[in-house]
């Protein structure tokens, strides 16, 4: 049987996942220079700053593992969004 | 058979603009009224793989020899003549406005990484969030005396800071090209002066950071 569409299952995958990740890591980086300010503002407690920095250090660390696993690298999670520039 | 379109170009340089484009193709001119769009004719799409990509790269950077050009996106590519003159018609305003602004000038790119031992992991939640803080801290400072000495040379900046891991800033200037020689001058001394961080001058590229309508 033919198909229409000649894609390698693990092209598609990792595909797929650099497309996931790239918005992970967008939404990532834009929570943790809200977090950022907000430190910079000086209005959380010690307690908020810890679990804070506990949520971005985890996230960053299984980003890496997730990386790994796609066989990704930094510059590949990032979108050219044409006349727009790029995502990040 | 399509086009690929590597930039665009003052219409009176047409006549000077040739060469070799991507894999050895020979390249062309379309004109549209002022302006002239440099293309090669191609038989199979495109892959954007590494040697692709550095071919395109030359070609784009070639043409900045015949004069001023508005960069294209890798692979930007049009069906015939008449769809490339179509479009570059419906753009002409706003190609003849991007090209009077990056006209005789070139792009610069200044990145700050940081050197030295790689930092010790953070052992709590507050390392980790107050060392994010200091360096953000210090990207905004570094971003800001970067600027006191290359602004002056410049016609537009951009600047990203934090923009991944080991990376201060990553900057691009619009220079004009006869203060090139005295920007690079001026930003390897800069990375002289830095601590536990290295500059990365590269350039003189084509405007690519500087063409798109957001930058307006």
């Amino acid at each position: 049987m033919s198909t229409r569409i000649s894609a390698d299952p693990e092209t598609l995958e990792k595909g797929l996942a650099q497309l996931v990740l790239t918005i992970v890591e967008l939404l990532r980086q834009l929570m943790e220079r809200q977090a950022l300010h907000r430190v910079e503002g000086g209005r959380l407690t010690a307690d908020e700053i810890e679990r804070l920095g506990r949520t971005f250090m985890a996230l960053s660390e299984r980003m890496d593992e997730l990386k790994e696993i796609f066989g990704l690298e930094d510059d590949d999670l990032n979108l050219n969004l044409g006349p727009l520039g790029d995502l990040m | 058979m399509s086009l690929l379109l590597y930039g665009v170009i003052d219409g009176d340089a047409a006549e000077r603009a040739g060469g070799d484009g991507l894999g050895g193709s020979a390249l062309r001119t379309v004109r549209v009224g002022r302006l002239a769009a440099v293309v090669s004719d191609h038989d199979s799409p495109l892959r954007p793989d590494e040697e692709s990509l550095v071919s395109y790269e030359r070609t784009v950077e070639a043409l900045m020899s015949f004069g001023t050009v508005v960069p294209a996106r890798f692979a930007t590519t049009a069906q015939s003549e008449a769809a490339l003159a179509t479009m570059l018609r419906e753009r002409q305003d706003e190609l003849q406005a991007t090209i009077e602004r990056v006209r005789s000038a070139v792009e610069f790119g200044v990145r700050v990484v940081t050197s030295g031992e790689p930092t010790t992991e953070p052992g709590s939640g507050t390392d980790y969030m107050l060392g994010r803080v200091a360096e953000h801290r210090l990207a905004q400072e570094l971003a800001a005396s970067i600027d006191a000495v290359l602004g002056e040379l410049s016609r537009a900046r951009t600047c990203h800071l934090l923009p991944r891991e080991h990376t201060l800033l990553n900057a691009a200037y619009l220079v004009d090209r006869e203060h090139e020689s005295e920007f690079a001058l001026r930003a390897q001394r800069l990375g002289g002066t830095l601590e536990k961080a290295a500059l990365i001058l590269t350039g003189p590229w084509p405007p690519y950071s500087f063409v798109s309508p957001e930058e307006r």
